[in-house]
């Protein structure tokens, strides 16, 4: 019995299957560059709409929302195709949309995350690598507790916050994530300090309220909406602006005397350097989009959000705003990114 | 109960409609071949297939997608037992008897008992579920982090039943998975660790890319060096050889009974999942046989035991689902995702708001629970003829699929080459004789449980006594404790009848050999 053969045939097989798969993939070719001009009948190819996360959550539910209402009512003809590209908190999609520099038939999803992440993680992109198109709706953070909470108010909530500081649990996702700067507001506007509890995700969180495990949290509304019905949690205030709509009783934290406003964009940029001619196409695009009634209905009013449509330049605008606001608020939680 | 009658028959009469049992057993087809293919883990099959019901009926697609789902732990088996090649995490227990059992050419038979304890876990699950969803909801939110911590250690006892010869390796593997496992962002401060101005480090090292590089690739590299490939006894085709003798019946039966129960438990838990349920189920296994020293040597109740347990978990985790309208798990998560997509409001109140979507869910468990063994006890013998295949030629199919399930997770190329160099680690443990199975323990319950450890003390203001003076947390760190000691105390007490020890090891092994007639 000789070894060589069966050697032979037990490297070379893998060897070549390897092979076939590495040409698969660098067998790609770019986009050809050179003069462009938006064609009358734009968008003439399927649109890639990338969801840096993954299916499901609430980013995939919002370009698949825009995706479906787009087609139902007619606004663009052709194919919008919602691919997730998701992984290290949004930026392996951001690095690839990043890419595709001057692509005129690429877009992707926006959330507060585009702002804030770069400023505590040091990410290699942010906001201002991409070109903004529109914002379409604002998430509100609720305060919720459980049913049979002893805080029955907000005012009872900051009362004892502030009694016996850093006793009251306060659970949210990931430090430095949007709850915690809510928190981190809220703790400057009223002097009072909590035990921020982090979790991993939104459900983890509910869990923990529910059995009792932690005092207090801040959620989206879409995520405690169920157990809203159900009377299992009360919400005491709202971080947004104005009161939801569907919850006409609870009150906002500035009402309260809170100077505290916290809430999530959620928007659709482009990749760096998109025509402007095509990012004013999908921000008039969205703008019709976002007044049809299936739009109000099945996104807005289901997940509890608040119309804000903002056009490119005040999109951009507010993205500013923003990071300045935000990096002031972590300097004095003492916590920005290492570089 | 007359009422859940009524309402399981109601549920019946949605899932027993013509569409509704086709895409069940799409479903369950579905995730069968997800669950056999190296790669492609039930989290990125459901992934896959979810925008695909966008615009279906919310309960078709349900019953499709929750097929994939609990599909997909029947099929998980199959590669972990042929090639050693985990395709789920919780599957991967299953491989340290499950393969010593292929190599003895009884892989029909590891596939066998796997599919009637699975289908005994799975049908039990779903009866637990129907009768008592409610009640177990509200035990499951008795768990808070220090119970969560108390349960991981618990998992963490299975580091004697998969450390193999050396405990010391053993050790090293799992601390080198706990390693592994906190590289990424670290939730509780906010912050990145050990991912050196990469950004797409930021999510860790996914557990699939980490498995199928260790035990796929690691194990095909090995195999490679010897001429021909890993010796394994080739089993014969015959149907018949995938059913347990009488006496595999009788070592099996408390295995199952024992894994469906665990399973279930943990499963519920929303968080915990099927993975820990796998590896608790087959340490107390090995802690309860009479002869824990088959562990690892292809011991019929060391696949029973963790195959039931991932089974009835997958059961369990739709509690959680349906009732709270929490994830229990990667993979309800992507469900409830769906939920959202398909308009519907998870919550205490879907079983009143959205009945025919509940129960027709539980009503299709049933069905797909029924069509899988269906299914299994005709592929078995198809799926064993697998490793009648030259090895050169198999070898390059399961890289084939390592490198495309790699891939596709994240749709990024860089995760082929991190799938490559954990081959190479799994060869090189593999030689050192290091536990792979090790390493993906400690890699799976480390975030677990050191999030749950952390909250925990951040709960309590860096005060231990958080975890023995709650009455559940307490109770499970004893049972941790006791886990760890019993081996020892076991060594001790059998010592005292004199030499006895070497004799029984010699006719337990006279005694499996003689099964397999």
């Amino acid at each position: 019995m000789t070894t060589k053969p069966s050697l032979l045939r037990n490297w070379v097989m893998p060897l070549v299957a390897l092979l076939a798969v590495g040409m698969a993939f660098t067998g790609r070719s770019g986009s050809a560059a050179g003069a462009w001009q938006l064609p009358d009948n734009y968008p003439d190819q399927p649109i890639e709409f990338v969801v840096q996360y993954a299916p499901g959550g609430g980013s995939d539910n919002f370009a698949r929302m825009i995706a479906s209402v787009m087609e139902k009512e007619g606004i663009v003809d052709g194919a919008i195709n919602v691919v997730n590209r998701e992984g290290g908190s949004g930026s392996i999609g951001q690095a690839y949309v990043a890419s595709k520099e001057g692509d005129n038939y690429t877009l992707m999803t926006m959330t507060s995350g585009l702002v804030t992440e770069p400023l505590v993680l040091d990410l290699e992109h942010n906001w201002e690598d991409f070109t903004p198109i529109a914002r379409l709706a604002a998430d509100q953070l609720l305060i919720v507790v459980k049913a049979d909470s002893s805080y029955k108010t907000i005012d009872d909530l900051m009362k004892a916050a502030k009694a016996n500081p850093d006793d009251v649990s306060w659970g949210g996702t990931g430090l430095g994530g949007e709850d915690s700067l809510l928190l981190g507001q809220l703790e400057q506007a009223s002097d009072s300090s909590f035990n921020y509890i982090s979790f991993e995700s939104g459900g983890e969180v509910q869990v923990a309220l529910l059995g009792g495990h932690i005092d207090v949290a801040s959620a989206n509304p879409n995520e405690v909406i169920g157990q809203l019905e159900a009377g299992e949690l009360v919400p005491l205030a709202v971080a947004g602006d104005k009161r939801l709509e569907q919850l006409p009783d609870v009150p906002t934290l500035q009402e309260k005397g809170f100077d505290v406003l916290y809430q999530q964009d959620r928007g659709v940029v482009g990749p760096p350097g998109m025509d402007p001619e095509v990012a004013q196409f999908w921000a008039d695009a969205l703008k019709t989009m976002s007044e049809t009634e299936t739009w109000k209905t099945e996104y807005l009013d289901k997940n509890m959000l608040n119309d804000a449509y903002l056009g490119p330049e005040d999109f951009a605008k507010h993205m500013a705003e923003q990071t300045e606001k935000t990096k002031a608020l972590l300097d004095e939680m003492g916590f920005t990114a290492e570089s | 109960m007359f009422d859940v009658l009524q309402n399981l028959a109601h549920g019946f009469s949605v899932a027993l409609t013509p569409t509704n049992l086709m895409f069940a057993f799409a479903g369950v087809m579905a995730g069968m071949i997800i669950g056999a293919l190296p790669g492609i883990g039930t989290v990125v099959g459901v992934s896959l297939l979810l925008p695909l019901t966008y615009g279906m009926d919310p309960t078709t697609a349900i019953i499709m997608l929750a097929g994939i789902y609990y599909g997909a732990q029947y099929g998980g088996t199959i590669t972990s037992v042929l090639i050693n090649m985990p395709g789920e995490s919780a599957t991967v227990a299953t491989t340290l008897d499950g393969y010593q059992m292929a190599r003895q050419g009884r892989a029909a038979k590891a596939l066998g008992i796997a599919t009637i304890g699975s289908f005994i876990a799975g049908t039990f699950g779903v009866i637990v579920v129907t009768l008592l969803s409610p009640i177990l909801a509200n035990f499951a939110l008795q768990f808070g982090p220090p119970e969560y911590f108390a349960l991981v250690l618990l998992g963490f006892t299975a580091l004697g039943a998969v450390s193999g010869n050396s405990l010391a390796k053993g050790l090293t593997s799992v601390v080198l998975g706990l390693l592994i496992s906190t590289i990424g962002l670290d939730i509780m401060s906010g912050r990145p660790r050990f991912t050196f101005g990469y950004d797409w480090l930021l999510g860790g090292f996914g557990f699939i890319v980490v498995a199928i590089g260790v035990f796929g690739i690691g194990e095909i590299l090995d195999g490679m060096m010897l001429p021909g490939g890993h010796p394994i006894i080739k089993t014969s085709l015959s149907w018949r050889n995938s059913i347990p003798s009488a006496a595999e019946w009788a070592r099996s039966r408390m295995a199952i009974v024992r894994g469906t129960l665990i399973g279930l438990i943990i499963g519920i838990l929303p968080g915990a999942g099927s993975t820990l349920a796998s590896f608790i189920a087959y340490s107390v296994e090995r802690n309860a046989s009479k002869h824990p020293e088959e562990f690892g040597k292809g011991a019929i109740e060391g696949v029973a035991a963790p195959e039931s347990a991932n089974n009835s978990a997958s059961a369990g985790a739709m509690i959680p689902l349906l009732t709270l309208g929490v994830p229990g798990s990667g993979t309800t998560a992507v469900l409830l995702g769906g939920f959202l997509l398909w308009g519907l409001r998870p919550g205490p109140l879907l079983f009143t708001q959205n009945p025919e979507f509940a129960w027709g869910l539980i009503a299709s468990m049933y069905i797909g629970n029924i069509m899988l063994v269906l299914l299994n006890i005709f592929a078995i013998p198809v799926f064993a003829s697998m490793l009648w295949i030259p090895y050169g030629i198999q070898a390059a199919f399961v890289v084939l699929f390592a490198i495309l399930g790699a891939y596709s997770l994240n749709n990024n190329p860089f995760d082929i080459v991190i799938m490559v160099a954990f081959g190479l680690l799994g060869f090189a443990m593999k030689r050192l004789d290091y536990s792979a199975a090790g390493l993906i323990l400690g890699l799976v319950l480390g975030p677990l449980a050191e999030k749950s450890l952390r909250q925990s003390l951040t709960l309590s203001h860096g005060d231990w006594s958080i975890f023995f003076t709650r009455p559940v947390s307490g109770a499970l760190m004893v049972l941790a404790l006791l886990a760890l000691l019993w081996p020892l105390a076991r060594k001790a007490l059998t010592r005292t009848p004199g030499g006895s020890g070497g004799l029984r090891r010699n006719t337990g092994e006279l005694q499996f050999a003689g099964g397999e007639e």
